[in-house]
């Protein structure tokens, strides 16, 4: 009791204003630290001193730090993340099959389709020579070569994508176990009432990585510790991980993520791994099918004519060999044999009827409509491409401002405000000075009595 | 409660707005350096179709100028070779009429005129055996041979086929480009050249308009020397049929009369001969009724002015036919069948063609037609086959109508070729009679002429419809593919305007705070 019990009382409020001056200066140190939330220190009265007059109060306690920050809207945050990241992994697919097809004017496949069927009809203007016949076969070499090309262009991106998919699972992975990590430390660091606060925000930070790859909640535990769920499935409890696989069916193209059991694969929809997926087995399938479906029947119906067709050499071949986009290619035997090309029914040199007819299956003419005119057919085949673009870029941009929305809401709330620090500071500051002339005051108090002897 | 502001929201937030800004930015940087509205698909879906479209018409349109060049070359080669073969059977048609009618045609000069057809029909085979870029032009779809070649015996034979060559010149419209040589080997029609005599007699009610086969007469007077040996002019402009000129010549106290096959009139002066009839001027009224002449006994029997046939002539009236009247039947044999017509029904020329026309298809044969050709009638085949009429046994009809024979169709070499022999066998009538012919084909290939100058209007008139549709869309695919440099111009100096107001706000927020001033 006494002036000790002053001297003590200032300590506390030097301890306190020191701790909310550190704590302040961590917050403007962290300024631009990724997924910080801003801390406070919170402080309590010390139990006061029972006396006959009553209760003398005794200074004041550190009674925590705490972390600002809404779990609510982080919640939402990973969520519209994940939405955003597949929307725009979508976004970057439709530009590559866009890369693929190649651009709108002077489309390569388009420009070498109108070219081709032009050859036709050039060679259907008499006189029919050899030199055009051989026009009419490099034309088709390149329409072919242009296809096959786009087909195997699709290939690639499919190829490419499944191997970023294993990529993004590989770092998914990373991320879940630096999440159960985490969770171990947290757990040990934390003691009832105390908060690991740089952990958790380190542990956020991880977990918005993760919403970045897939769709992901994070469920409390009363331990500290944090639930990790994807598409449904737990993947982490405590520092245990159940690591995610992914499985290729090379037949079907279909490729799927796992955890533990694999006949149950997850329904990954959102983040870059969901977005990866969704539009390999969508837009890219979709295109590649639109682009087999294109080719198969330019394959058909040339063929359909040209084998009416006759011949010095005999009656009319195949023009096409192959079934679909990658196979197409033009019947070797025709160029090793020009004049095994056929110009007519009769086989007589000035006759053009296959040539006219050829010509026609790309030509608009009055009676001809989008389904039987395959330079139409095919500029639908972009069109429906570009309108997916569309759609999706739309969609993209929505995404985007919500997701900034949420990020802006969030930094509101858990961001370092400077000026606020430095009003803290300046606060701080001023109690630490109050608190020190106390210890003066009381000191003085000390030589006053001691002056006394 | 009021918002907290932080640092990291301001800065997101700046960051987000510039962002937005500077992509404005690059995406009108980019139409400015591409020139392009769309760079990517997602720009305009609709535009990406519209520019695929309009390209695609584009390059069918390039085609079709370019189907339309190379045709050119065709259909011009044609038209100027047959010109030239026009030229060459005008000048066989020549040789042949001085060779007929010349004073000085000797056997010698046809001897002579018949090695100048031969050369004609060389020079015509060359010209029909052109070919352009290796392939003959007259061949058909034969354009792998030479169309016209000699067979051993020395005769022109023609061994392309009757095929035409279409050509697309624009959407929808397929041109033929070529005269296959079968229709340069004679004319698609056949004809039998009747030689029936159908005029119908005259009367007093024949109009004088219409007598010599219509050719009518001419207005005015004539003059005659009776017995007296005086001249007495009679003018006869008030006539208008054979009646008035009888009336008005009994007037003038001359007896006219029509003879009695109704084929002329006859005048005759009651006071006996000499009697002379002529012109009282240039206008021939006297020539043109077929009166001239003189006669020692007073009777002028004057020429044959009898009007021509018309389908709606009753056969009774119609002098050639008083033996054969009723008509019977006539025989028609074409394409190996035999045909007996019966036109035994017929009251005038009009029912003697629609029962032979309607006979013909009954028989289920190509159509023939029945024409009337002056005084006679004529039956054409369109299809250019050839046909016989003959006589049935007993039976006058065909005879009396004129129309026994065969149509052929008039042939180019076969013609030439007739002549030639015609003249070194020193033939007259051989020579008239290719005469004849070569005066069809050469109507016939002035026809083809005629028909080939069309597709070359025809071309030209189409590509200049190509040439203008090639400016239109070329604008529409303008309007939709490329940048207007303006308008993008502008909104780039705005964006440009904008980044910097962002920029410079920014700045100044994001340099202030409260440590600057405690």
């Amino acid at each position: 009791m006494g002036l000790n019990r002053i001297l003590d009382i200032g300590m506390s409020g030097l301890y306190a204003a020191s701790a909310a001056l550190q704590t302040a200066s961590h917050n403007v140190a962290n300024v631009g630290t990724s997924g910080f939330s801003r801390q406070s220190v919170t402080t309590g009265t010390r139990m006061p001193l029972g006396n006959s007059y009553g209760l003398l109060g005794g200074g004041a306690d550190i009674t925590g730090i705490r972390r600002l920050t809404d779990e609510f809207l982080i919640g939402r945050l990973r969520g519209q993340t994940a939405h955003m990241q597949a929307q725009q992994q979508t976004d970057l697919t439709l530009q590559e099959i866009e890369l693929v097809l190649g651009p709108a004017g002077d489309n390569p496949i388009g420009t070498a389709l109108d070219t081709f069927f032009a050859s036709w009809s050039e060679l259907s203007s008499p006189p029919i020579t050899d030199e055009l016949r051989r026009d009419v076969l490099d034309k088709a070499a390149l329409l072919a070569g242009q296809i096959s090309g786009a087909a195997a262009g699709f290939q690639d991106l499919a190829v490419q994508m499944e191997r970023r998919v294993n990529d993004s699972v590989g770092i998914l992975n990373d991320l879940l176990r630096g999440v159960a990590d985490l969770n171990g430390q947290i757990q040990l660091a934390e003691g009832p009432g105390e908060f690991a606060n740089d952990l958790r925000d380190r542990r956020d930070y991880l977990l918005q990585e993760i919403a970045q790859l897939t769709e992901v909640e994070a469920v409390g535990r009363g331990d500290g510790t944090v639930d990790v769920i994807i598409a449904g499935r737990t993947v982490v409890v405590r520092d245990q991980v159940d690591e995610l696989d992914v499985s290729h069916d090379a037949e079907t193209g279909v490729v799927q993520i796992t955890a533990g059991n694999r006949n149950y694969p997850l329904g990954i929809q959102g983040g870059e791994i969901g977005g990866l997926i969704s539009s390999l087995h969508a837009e890219v399938v979709n295109t590649q099918a639109m682009l087999d479906d294109f080719a198969a029947e330019l394959i058909d119906r040339v063929n359909q004519v040209h084998v009416q067709g006759r011949t010095a050499g005999g009656s009319g071949l195949m023009f096409f060999t192959g079934t679909d986009a990658a196979s197409i290619g033009v019947n070797p035997q025709l160029e090793s044999r020009p004049d095994m090309l056929a110009t007519s029914r009769t086989g007589l040199s000035g006759d053009n009827d296959i040539a006219r007819e050829i010509a026609a299956l790309g030509t608009e003419t009055a009676n001809s409509s989008i389904q039987n005119n395959l330079s139409e057919l095919f500029g639908t085949l972009i069109t429906d491409v570009a309108a997916a673009g569309a759609s999706s870029r739309l969609k993209l941009e929505s995404q985007q401002q919500t997701l900034d929305a949420l990020t802006v809401r969030l930094e509101s709330v858990r961001g370092v405000s400077l000026d606020e620090e430095a009003a803290n500071m300046a606060r701080y500051q001023n109690a630490y000075a109050a608190s020190a002339k106390v210890i003066a005051t009381a000191q003085d108090m000390f030589d006053t009595i001691l002056s006394i002897f | 409660m009021v918002m907290r502001v932080t640092e990291g929201q301001i800065s997101r937030m700046v960051y987000y707005g510039t962002q937005n800004n500077l992509g404005n930015m690059a995406r009108l940087q980019e139409m400015t350096s591409t020139g392009l509205r769309i760079n990517a698909y997602a720009d305009d879906p609709r535009g990406v179709g519209l520019v695929r479209h309009y390209e695609s018409l584009l390059t069918q349109n390039d085609q079709y100028l370019r189907n339309i060049n190379r045709s050119r070359t065709m259909v011009d080669s044609t038209d100027m070779a047959l010109q030239d073969l026009l030229e060459l059977i005008r000048d066989a048609s020549q040789v042949a009429r001085r060779e007929v009618s010349g004073a000085s045609s000797s056997w010698q000069t046809r001897s002579v005129a018949a090695a100048e057809v031969e050369g004609l029909i060389g020079a015509a085979m060359t010209l029909l055996n052109q070919s352009v870029e290796g392939s003959s032009l007259f061949g058909g779809f034969r354009t792998d041979l030479q169309p016209f070649v000699r067979s051993s015996t020395g005769e022109v034979q023609y061994q392309g086929d009757v095929n035409r060559m279409m050509v697309a010149i624009s959407p929808n419209t397929e041109m033929q480009v070529n005269v296959p040589g079968s229709e340069l080997l004679g004319s698609d029609t056949s004809i039998l050249g009747g030689f029936g005599d159908l005029g119908p007699r005259l009367g007093v009610n024949t109009a004088l308009s219409e007598i010599a086969r219509g050719d009518g007469w001419s207005m005015g007077s004539i003059v005659y020397s009776g017995n007296a040996g005086v001249d007495m002019t009679v003018d006869l402009s008030g006539a208008g049929t054979i009646g008035d000129v009888i009336s008005l010549l009994g007037d003038a106290g001359l007896t006219a009369v029509i003879s009695s096959d109704g084929r002329n009139l006859e005048i005759t002066d009651p006071a006996g001969g000499p009697l002379t009839i002529r012109n009282a001027d240039e206008s021939g009224t006297a020539s043109s009724l077929g009166i001239v002449g003189s006669s020692e006994d007073g009777t002028i029997a004057g020429t044959d002015i009898r009007t021509a046939p018309q389908w709606s002539t009753n056969l009774a009236a119609v002098e050639s036919l008083a033996t054969a009247l009723p008509l019977g039947q006539i025989q028609l044999t074409m394409n190996g069948t035999d045909v007996i017509i019966d036109l035994s029904g017929s009251a005038s020329l009009d029912d003697v063609r629609t029962a032979f026309e309607t006979a013909v298809i009954g028989a289920g044969l190509p159509g023939l037609t029945m024409d009337l050709d002056g005084a006679a009638l004529d039956i054409v085949s369109t299809t250019g086959e050839t046909f016989q009429i003959t006589s049935v046994a007993g039976d006058s009809t065909a005879d009396a109508l004129g129309i026994v024979g065969s149509g052929q169709p008039a042939r180019l070499f076969g013609t030439l070729e007739a002549l030639a022999d015609a003249m070194r066998a020193n033939d007259i009538e051989g020579m008239r009679a290719a005469i004849g012919e070569l005066d069809a084909i050469q109507q016939h290939v002035l026809e083809l002429e005629i028909e080939v100058g069309g597709r070359e209007s025809m071309l030209e008139w189409t590509e200049g419809l190509l040439i203008d549709r090639d400016t239109r869309l070329n604008a529409n695919l303008s309007n939709v593919r490329d940048a207007d440099i303006i308008e993008v111009a502008s909104e780039l100096t705005h964006a440009e305007t904008a980044y910097q107001a962002s920029l410079l706000v920014s700045s100044r927020i994001m340099s202030m705070n409260l440590f600057d001033f405690l």
